[in-house]
């Protein structure tokens, strides 16, 4: 089958420099500089189809903008495979480079000294757009992204917020087949996030566009990602869907009420008296929290209703987040 | 090749340099200041008699043609693209469908384009007050043309090599520096590379330095025999195709080394 993006065993080891801090330790690396090797990428594979959207998320030094920058061509392998757009990342093919888009966190495209308006012209100009498609490029991303007011200034006045828009704006007036999104949303508040969200969104389906977007902000990944490809140092966790991560790492629900007052419920009290396993997560007055495994959760949740008259009953997923810190902490169980 | 994608460039790096008004006229002027240091120290000691076949008149010539030879030749973006490797800030060159070469050329010659006029009108104004009494042949003069611009693609050629050194030693100031200082000694600055002694001429006639500057400079103020000149042609394209060819090797065995740093 035909893919978008191919990683086949792709490995990147990076040899760095280190030493005790003092003095001694820095007068003695002039002549003895030590070295260490750090696999940030070990033998990873996976593959995405055109038009997919694909969340690619790890704790920080996993090796995800690793594999960001190599499939984008700015780092060589140290062995292993890619094949992109039916190109070699690395072999850095202007047919190559002008059918991807790769927004680095915290790398410009802009030129500082320029107005916005004539960095976009840059651009066109070195991706060779048309002057046609240039301007009905311009006036979609203009209209979405709410460019207008901006055009005329220089990128070093912008606000954080505006200069992302203008970024994000910056990557796609070429068309990219490929999109590299690396923590596009990083630093915004939430009504920019919604924002960028529902732009990329609209933009992939309607498009076809292939994304590959890394992000800490679970938001993103929920609402824009329906795979996820978990990376932790350096290896693959999880490569499906977030229900299914979901699933294998917190295969439990939360079991929120209020008990009447007066009332006590413990967890010894659960599993002593009705063999239910249920963790209590969370007490304050008499609101409770209970961490229950799904096979449980019906029967307890009659008994509750059974022996008290509860109010704000909730059963609710756990939180992603918590999920997330629990894989990033643990792992993922076999 | 990407000529629109050059173009822009240049038009980029123009509209950054607009921006910042007072920094390429005072750059310009710095520029300015050693050769015209050199002038002055030649003309005091040539007084009315004359050096090694140089009197007052030819140093004045030599040294206000040596002044905008400098300012055609003079490259900066090295000192920044060595910065770029280490910061990893190359990353948005790399990004982009262009030679990473594209963007060290379309600042240079964006840097020239904005600095040229001021220093043109000083060198102007210089000839008038200090007299410009060289006459300038047609041969010399087209001949000139080829070795001005060879000399402007050495001297670029040669720096942006040694700035590529960043891939592998992370900081390249002081080899550029150390680059200047030969540039400084040997091509033509200090003194006519004719009037360097011995060992020291001998030396300048084999390296590249003498043919990133004082070469183009004595060829049209006809200080060279026709024998010396077609040499001098020769050995400076020779030494074009060896930095091109040197900064093609070094670029793509450093860019395999690149780290692109900073997340």
């Amino acid at each position: 089958m035909g893919y978008s993006i191919s990683v086949d065993s792709i490995k990147k080891v990076y040899r760095i420099s280190q030493r005790d801090a003092g003095l001694l330790p820095a007068v003695k690396s002039l002549f003895r500089p030590a070295y260490s090797e750090v696999t940030a990428v070990d033998g990873i594979s996976f593959n995405l189809k055109q038009g997919e959207m694909v969340g690619f998320i790890g704790p920080n030094g996993a090796g995800k903008t690793t594999t960001l920058k190599m499939l984008s061509g700015l780092l060589h392998p140290t062995s292993g495979k890619i094949k992109a757009a039916d190109f070699v990342p690395w072999d850095r093919k202007a047919a190559y480079l002008k059918k991807i888009g790769f927004l680095m966190g915290n790398k410009s495209q802009l030129t500082w000294d320029n107005t916005i308006g004539d960095s976009f012209f840059i651009l066109k100009e070195i991706y060779g757009v048309s002057s046609n498609d240039f301007k009905n490029r311009m006036n979609e991303l203009v209209e979405l992204l709410e460019l207008d007011d901006l055009l005329k200034k220089l990128a070093r006045t912008l606000s954080l917020g505006e200069r992302a828009r203008c970024e994000l704006a910056s990557v796609l007036i070429h068309s990219p087949e490929i999109l590299y999104l690396d923590e596009p949303t990083l630093g915004l508040d939430v009504s920019m996030q919604l924002k960028l969200r529902g732009f990329l969104k609209e933009y992939n389906r309607k498009y076809g566009t292939t994304v590959l977007l890394t992000s800490h902000y679970m938001s993103d990944i929920v609402s824009l990602c329906p795979r996820v490809i978990l990376i932790n140092k350096g290896r693959l966790s999880y490569d499906g869907d977030l229900a299914g991560l979901a699933e294998k790492v917190a295969p439990f629900k939360l079991l929120k009420f209020r008990l009447p007052d007066g009332e006590v419920l413990t967890e010894n009290s659960l599993f002593e008296q009705y063999k239910v396993k249920a963790e209590l997560v969370d007490a304050v007055n008499q609101e409770r929290t209970l961490r229950v495994s799904k096979e449980y959760l019906l029967p307890l949740t009659a008994f509750l209703l059974g022996k008290w008259s509860l109010s704000d009953l909730s059963i609710e997923d756990p939180p992603i987040e918590a999920l997330i810190d629990k894989v990033y902490r643990e792992g993922i169980p076999l | 090749m990407n000529f629109r994608g050059g173009i822009a460039l240049i038009r980029k790096s123009l509209f950054s340099f607009m921006a910042s008004r007072g920094f390429f006229w005072t750059l310009s002027i710095s520029w300015m200041m050693g050769p015209l240091v050199f002038m002055f120290v030649w003309l005091a000691a040539a007084g009315n008699g004359s050096i090694g076949g140089y009197n007052k008149s030819d140093f004045t010539s030599y040294y206000l043609i040596l002044i905008l030879v400098n300012q055609l030749t003079y490259p900066t973006s090295h000192w920044v693209i060595g910065e770029n490797i280490q910061l990893g800030t190359l990353s948005t060159w790399l990004m982009r469908p262009l030679p990473v070469i594209y963007e060290a050329v379309a600042s240079d010659m964006a840097l020239k384009i904005v600095c040229m006029p001021l220093v043109l009108a000083l060198v102007v104004l210089l000839g008038i007050v200090l007299g410009f009494g060289t006459v300038l042949s047609w041969t010399a003069t087209a001949l000139f043309v080829p070795a001005l611009l060879m000399a402007c693609m050495l001297r670029f050629l040669l720096s942006y090599t040694i700035a590529l050194f960043a891939f592998w030693t992370q900081k390249i100031d002081s080899l550029l520096n150390v680059n200047d200082t030969l540039v400084f000694l040997l091509a033509g600055q200090v003194a006519p590379t004719l009037l360097l002694p011995g060992i020291l001429r001998n030396t300048s006639m084999c390296l590249p330095f003498r043919y990133m500057l004082g070469f183009p400079v004595e060829l049209l103020t006809g200080k060279l025999a026709v024998q010396d000149v077609v040499t001098g042609l020769v050995i400076q394209a020779i030494w074009v195709f060896v930095a091109f060819i040197l900064q093609k090797v070094v670029l793509s065995h450093g860019i395999k080394k690149y780290t692109a740093i900073g997340g």
